[in-house]
């Protein structure tokens, strides 16, 4: 599978979508929708609807976030919004401020 | 121009950007972007890649799909498989045997509304461009490629994003996609 990388100099203001993973070092304002992982590096900065089957966030999201599998939050991060999934790791040493809610599918 | 740190944004082969991007590093496009990209270094459109309506850098590669503006502060290079549908700006242009373009190319200086970026270097990046100066001009893909455009060439296009930039929905103006007449260089 292939990957697409924002780099750290780089902004986006619009949609991201597809089916390659994404990894996120620079700024996205937005929305972004993968088919496969998306992984937000420590200098990543997201303000955006996030949508994939695997969500890991290093760095900074304000938005909603929807890991159809899981979602991570690594130390040193900073998520504020709603978290919907139905699997969650919060590590030591993040920041979260938002919803969780792990309702997806489940009945 | 950013020092060269070695990172860059890749936008993969089935990835679709729609929406504007700037960037103080190398924009290489294997996949689609709807909309403008301005790079204060290079933009590289490899071989499946499309990108439009505007592109602007210093420095602009376009091996795969362009739709609209090119500018190039200081050069465009258009590849065999590359394929200009618009206009491009740009003081010095190599456009190498198999590459097509549509659309006017202005090397006078003049450029379409031009942005702060493209104004400030236009002067000197004129003055620069010679006739000799654009046969020097080695078809550099930077440094911080890690797949230049000619490593990707061989590979089969990805089975991406229908890469059909909205400009390319008039078939009538130019049938780039035929390649049957294309010699090989």
């Amino acid at each position: 599978m292939a990957e697409t990388t924002i780099g750290p100099r780089t902004s986006i203001e619009g949609t991201v979508s597809g089916k390659d993973i994404l990894v996120v070092q620079g700024q996205i304002r937005g929305t972004v929708t993968m088919d496969a992982p998306i992984r937000i590096e420590r200098e990543g900065r997201l303000e955006a609807v996030v949508q994939g089957p695997e969500v890991a966030i290093g760095g900074t999201v304000q938005g909603h976030v929807v890991g159809l599998k899981k979602v991570e939050i690594l130390p040193g991060a900073k998520m504020i919004g709603d978290v919907r999934t139905p699997r969650i790791l919060i590590s030591d040493g993040a920041v979260f401020r938002g919803r969780v809610d792990m309702d997806v599918g489940e009945g | 121009m950013a020092e060269d740190q070695g990172t860059r944004t890749e936008i993969g082969p089935e990835t679709v950007v729609s929406g504007d991007v700037r960037a103080d590093e190398d924009v290489v496009v294997f996949g689609r972007i709807d909309g403008t990209v301005v790079s204060s270094t290079a933009v590289i459109v490899e071989d499946g890649g499309c990108v439009g309506p505007r592109v602007e850098a210093p420095t602009v590669i376009v091996a795969g799909w362009a739709a609209g503006d090119v500018v190039g502060i200081e050069r465009v290079e258009i590849t065999e498989t590359g394929r200009v549908l618009g206009n491009i700006y740009t003081p010095r242009l190599i456009l190498l045997d198999g590459g097509a373009v549509k659309g006017r190319v202005v090397m006078d200086g003049s450029g379409p509304e031009s942005t702060g970026a493209t104004a400030a270097v236009r002067t000197s990046a004129a003055v620069a461009a010679t006739v000799a100066g654009a046969r020097r001009a080695a078809p550099v893909a930077p440094k911080a490629s890690r797949t230049s455009v000619s490593s990707v060439r061989g590979r089969t296009p990805p089975p991406v994003v229908p890469v059909v930039p909205r400009a390319a929905a008039n078939p009538g103006l130019l049938d780039l996609g035929d390649e049957s007449g294309r010699k090989d260089s």
